[in-house]
């Protein structure tokens, strides 16, 4: 169910921005209609539960399209993948996110030029794999928590004239009665 | 400039793409498609893991019950988690409940609520991985008789007594079934405010007669047999007091407590048992403890607020003045306040509006306020022949001789005194005072 409402939201997502830069491409002269990131971050999360606290930590890469000229300036796809870097621990249970992965829109200043500061809000769907492992109730046990997800990204060039960034996002992975899932991360971005 | 540029994103932003309708369209449908799509995955079961974490549980059991629930009724099951010392917690709100046949009723927190039909099922209780499952039959057995079940056969007056119910049905079970609570002798001193619960509310002493009713399957009432309640006359002294001051202006709110003392001496909040009565009636609302005063005059209405029960009373004295006045304004009788005048051989009548805090307004207002002519500030005029007295009234004498074109420029004062005959202040600290030019003419 969720995986085909990822299909369908990336299909969705690039048949419309597919559609709307070709008619970009019919009206306005040359130019890159496009731009590219990929990027790599440290984050530190938060998952309350139960009246307690864990942060288990992950690395994230993100890579993202964007229209920089015509009706989708500023909009893009990100699509992001997270993989354990360490697990947290309390009362004998160990709780750790084995896997993430995350598509957002991102919507971000369509004005945007070389040397500012580009912000983008995330909207889209995130699933990420806790495993919780008390001993005394026996092995671990693994559970996907899927939802609506939302956060924000700042990114900054690292030097003139070079296409690194450093990048800052932060984002709601999952929110129900029982779990919230928070993160932050920060890292390196490359644009293409 | 790059904070610059931050402040400004979001709105470039949002302008830019106002442009596109079609994609705003796009952009928000997808969120609500995303929102919509709600949440996925057993976050119950990490959530009771973290519990168990904590409370250390290793094992679940249901607790040993009649495994019968009525068609009409409902039975409680409680989940009773043990860890390795055999110290037992209650489980029952953490604990996911399930029922093989939900057509047959519902579940939550434990308490299992028939849907009126009959049948069998399991009930599942799952916490942390953990799982107990047990049968449910639930019943069309027909009820029998009724018993009320009490700790006590005697209460002090003005204190409430509970009462409990057994209902035995025609499968020589007891069930948990849905019963009224009636007082059939002595309704003038105890009552039931909720029907459905046991909770007896004593307002006096003497004794009252208690029972339980239940309809059968054919809908025919079964009484339990009379129970009999002394109600004891115990009470010696009642107070009444308010959490504010006694002085109250309109719109002003306390809480009313009343408390009862007995014979041997313990003391107890009786509030709920007690009546309450105002005196008079529409100068305060009374909801529950709350009391709100609605209508007061400027100088002050008391209004004797009175609290009975047990056969004793108290009076509580309130007084409820009108709100303070925030400002003052002369006016004419017209409501006029621009170009005021009088000609000589007649009058002119000025009025105070007051405007209270809650912008409420009194175009009479005439509560001690005193009226003069600032001297200071007017034109020379002959004190017998102009005069202005303590109603705001402006008098001019025929014999005022004025020739043609002649005028006099008199500014008026209104000044409101507290009650010390000092100029009164608003809640602002300002002086209550205003001032109004009246010229006279030929």
């Amino acid at each position: 169910m969720s995986k085909r409402l990822l299909i369908s939201l990336c299909a969705l997502a690039l048949t419309s921005g597919t559609q709307a830069l070709a008619q970009t491409s019919s009206s306005a002269p040359k130019g890159p209609y496009l731009t590219y990131h990929l990027s790599g971050q440290a984050t530190y999360t938060r998952i309350k539960s139960a009246g307690e606290k864990f942060s288990p930590s992950l690395f994230q890469f993100r890579a993202d399209i964007e229209a920089i000229e015509g009706p989708l300036d500023g909009i893009g796809l990100q699509g992001v993948l997270g993989v354990p870097i360490s697990d947290d621990q309390k009362n004998d249970l160990t709780l750790d996110i084995k896997q993430q992965s995350a598509v957002y829109i991102t919507l971000s200043n369509p004005d945007y030029e070389a040397g500012d500061i580009r912000v983008s809000v995330l909207l889209g769907y995130a699933s990420t794999q806790l495993e919780t492992h008390l001993p005394s109730l026996g092995g671990p046990h693994k559970e996907r928590l899927k939802g609506f997800s939302y956060g924000f990204s700042i990114q900054d060039r690292v030097m003139e004239g070079k296409n690194y960034y450093w990048a800052f996002d932060c984002a709601r992975y999952f929110k129900d009665d029982n779990v919230r899932i928070d993160g932050c991360g920060l890292g390196v971005s490359y644009a293409f | 400039m790059r904070s610059n540029h931050l402040v400004s994103v979001l709105p470039l932003t949002a302008c830019r793409w106002g442009k596109s309708l079609g994609m705003a369209l796009f952009l928000g449908l997808g969120a609500v498609t995303l929102i919509g799509c709600g949440s996925e995955g057993d976050s119950a079961r990490i959530a009771q893991t973290i519990d168990a974490s904590k409370n250390g549980v290793t094992q679940i059991a249901l607790k040993e019950n009649e495994g019968y629930a009525h068609f009409k009724g409902s039975l409680q099951l409680n989940l009773i988690g043990s860890n390795d010392q055999q110290v037992t917690t209650n489980l029952n709100r953490k604990a996911t409940w399930t029922l093989s046949d939900p057509s047959l009723g519902s579940i939550k927190e434990g308490l299992f609520t028939a849907a009126g039909a009959v049948g069998e099922l399991i009930v599942t209780a799952e916490y942390a991985g953990l799982s107990v499952s047990q049968n449910l039959i639930v019943s069309d057995a027909d009820l029998e008789s009724i018993s009320v079940d009490t700790a006590t056969s005697a209460v002090d007056e003005c204190q409430n007594a509970s009462f409990t119910a057994t209902a035995l049905f025609d499968n020589g079970l007891t069930l948990e079934y849905p019963l009224t609570w009636v007082v059939t002798q002595g309704q003038s001193i105890a009552r039931f405010p909720d029907e459905q619960r046991g909770e007896l509310r004593t307002t006096n002493s003497g004794t009252v007669q208690v029972v339980a009713r239940g309809k059968n399957n054919s809908g025919e009432t079964i009484s339990s047999a009379p129970f009999s309640l002394t109600i004891n006359d115990s009470l010696v002294d009642i107070s009444l007091t308010s959490d504010k001051a006694l002085e109250m202006r309109e719109g002003d709110s306390a809480t009313l407590t009343v408390t009862g003392t007995y014979q041997d001496n313990h003391t107890a909040n009786i509030f709920a048992n007690t009546t309450l009565s105002a005196n008079p009636r529409d100068a305060v609302s009374i909801e529950g403890a709350k009391i709100q005063a609605k209508k007061g005059s400027y100088t002050g209405t008391n209004v004797v607020v009175t609290g009975a029960c047990g056969g004793l009373s108290k009076a509580l004295t309130l007084v409820v003045l009108k709100q303070r006045i925030e400002s003052i304004e002369i006016k004419n009788s017209n409501g006029g306040t621009n170009n005021l005048s009088v000609t000589q051989g007649s009058n002119l009548e000025l009025k105070i509006t007051a405007t209270f805090t809650d912008n409420s307004t009194d175009n009479n207002y005439t509560h001690k306020v005193r009226w003069s002519i600032d001297e200071s500030q007017s034109d020379d005029f002959d004190r017998d022949l102009i005069t202005l007295d303590q109603t705001g009234k402006l008098s001019v004498s025929a014999d005022l001789d004025l020739i043609l074109n002649q005028q006099i420029g008199l500014v008026v004062r209104a000044e409101v005194l507290n009650d010390d005959d000092q100029v009164a202040t608003n809640p602002d600290g300002e002086l209550l005072v205003d001032e109004i030019t009246v010229i006279v003419r030929p």
